[in-house]
């Protein structure tokens, strides 16, 4: 007689979870697990978990403005340290300068490998190694490309998890 | 940038606005962002002309805005800005009469002893590390308020010149 009662006063949440429910905190879980495995791998670091409080009542829209612009900003910066890279003699102050600027906007976002590739590549600059520089470009355009994927995936998650009606997890470093 | 949040104002009922200042696109959005969801109405700037422009003071230093002074309760600003660095930027808002009574608190990526007591001597409020974080953000509030009074009682603004000029050396607390 007590088991009957529990199922009727646990309709509501036995009824969501056969609408979908189980759906939701699958996505949820692997939410978790994609954010937490970024975070021991060092691809994000305490920024994201910042990024992620900030939301708030904003919902997910903020973040995803903000990655949209840091993707489209960062491929413009990729794409003139290459042809800076390119120009005989090697233009340093202009790959410096956007390396900065790289450095700056990846920290902003949480983007620890990124931010820490363009810090070694600003040093290479100011020391005009060319082979450095050559060297650290290649690992950018390896890392940032990886990266893209990764946050994509992650937003694509989020969406899904927002359309069924969940709550995006936020989750610690 | 007139879109106010929505998430409660001040004691006052004002809402505070704050001038922020960045040549970086994403981390101009970014403290845009935080500092909309702490309730400032916020305008930015993408470089040092662009804001002394808003600032009123533009090209002819000594036209000011007066309906620029009670707009702008405080000046962020990235340090590390080609054309004029947010060290400069600070100088020059400090040089105008009518304006160096605003807060100015100058953000950097690099923390660098010297350009950080070299930024409170010259009178910024605080010295603050990016990527800035929410507690940033909520300290400050207390950098507006002491400004406000001084709005509130022009009497004490009288008075201003008899305080001490060094006002840095209170604010040797790095974040």
């Amino acid at each position: 007689m007590k088991s009957g009662l529990s199922k009727t006063t646990n309709l509501k949440e036995k009824f969501g979870f056969m609408e979908g429910g189980m759906e939701i905190s699958q996505l949820q879980r692997h939410f978790v697990e994609q954010v937490s495995s970024m975070f021991s791998k060092g691809y994000l670091d305490g920024q994201f978990f910042q990024l992620q409080k900030l939301q708030g009542d904003g919902g997910i829209d903020f973040y995803v403005e903000l990655v949209s612009v840091f993707f489209q900003d960062s491929e413009k910066l990729i794409n003139e340290m290459g042809i800076a890279l390119d120009k005989q003699p090697v233009d340093f102050k202009e790959i410096g300068a956007n390396a900065h600027q790289l450095k700056g906007s990846s920290a902003s976002m949480g983007a620890k490998r990124v931010s820490k590739v363009c810090e070694a590549f600003c040093s290479l600059c100011k020391e005009m190694d060319k082979e450095g520089c050559l060297r650290c470009f290649d690992q950018l355009k390896h890392e940032f490309p990886f990266l893209k994927g990764k946050v994509e995936a992650l937003l694509r998650l989020v969406q899904k998890i927002v359309a069924s009606g969940g709550a995006v997890p936020v989750v610690e470093p | 940038m007139g879109s106010s949040s929505a998430a409660g104002l001040s004691k006052e009922g004002d809402e505070l606005h704050i001038l922020a200042v960045d040549d970086n696109i994403v981390e101009r959005l970014f403290v845009e962002k935080l500092l909309k969801g702490s309730a400032y109405k916020v305008t930015t700037a993408d470089n040092g002309f662009r804001a002394l422009e808003y600032l009123g003071l533009g090209d002819e230093p000594y036209v000011i805005l007066k309906s620029n002074i009670s707009k702008i309760s405080l000046v962020i600003t990235d340090y590390c800005m080609p054309g004029m660095t947010g060290y400069e930027l600070m100088k020059k808002i400090k040089e105008s009469p009518g304006l160096k009574d605003i807060p100015i608190v100058i953000m950097s990526s690099e923390n660098i002893p010297t350009r950080i007591e070299k930024c409170l001597e010259e009178g910024a409020e605080e010295f603050m590390l990016k990527p800035l974080q929410q507690s940033d953000v909520k300290r400050l509030r207390c950098h507006e308020t002491s400004r406000e009074r001084f709005q509130e009682n022009p009497i004490e603004i009288g008075h201003k010149p008899f305080f001490p000029m060094t006002n840095g050396a209170s604010k040797t607390e790095q974040n």
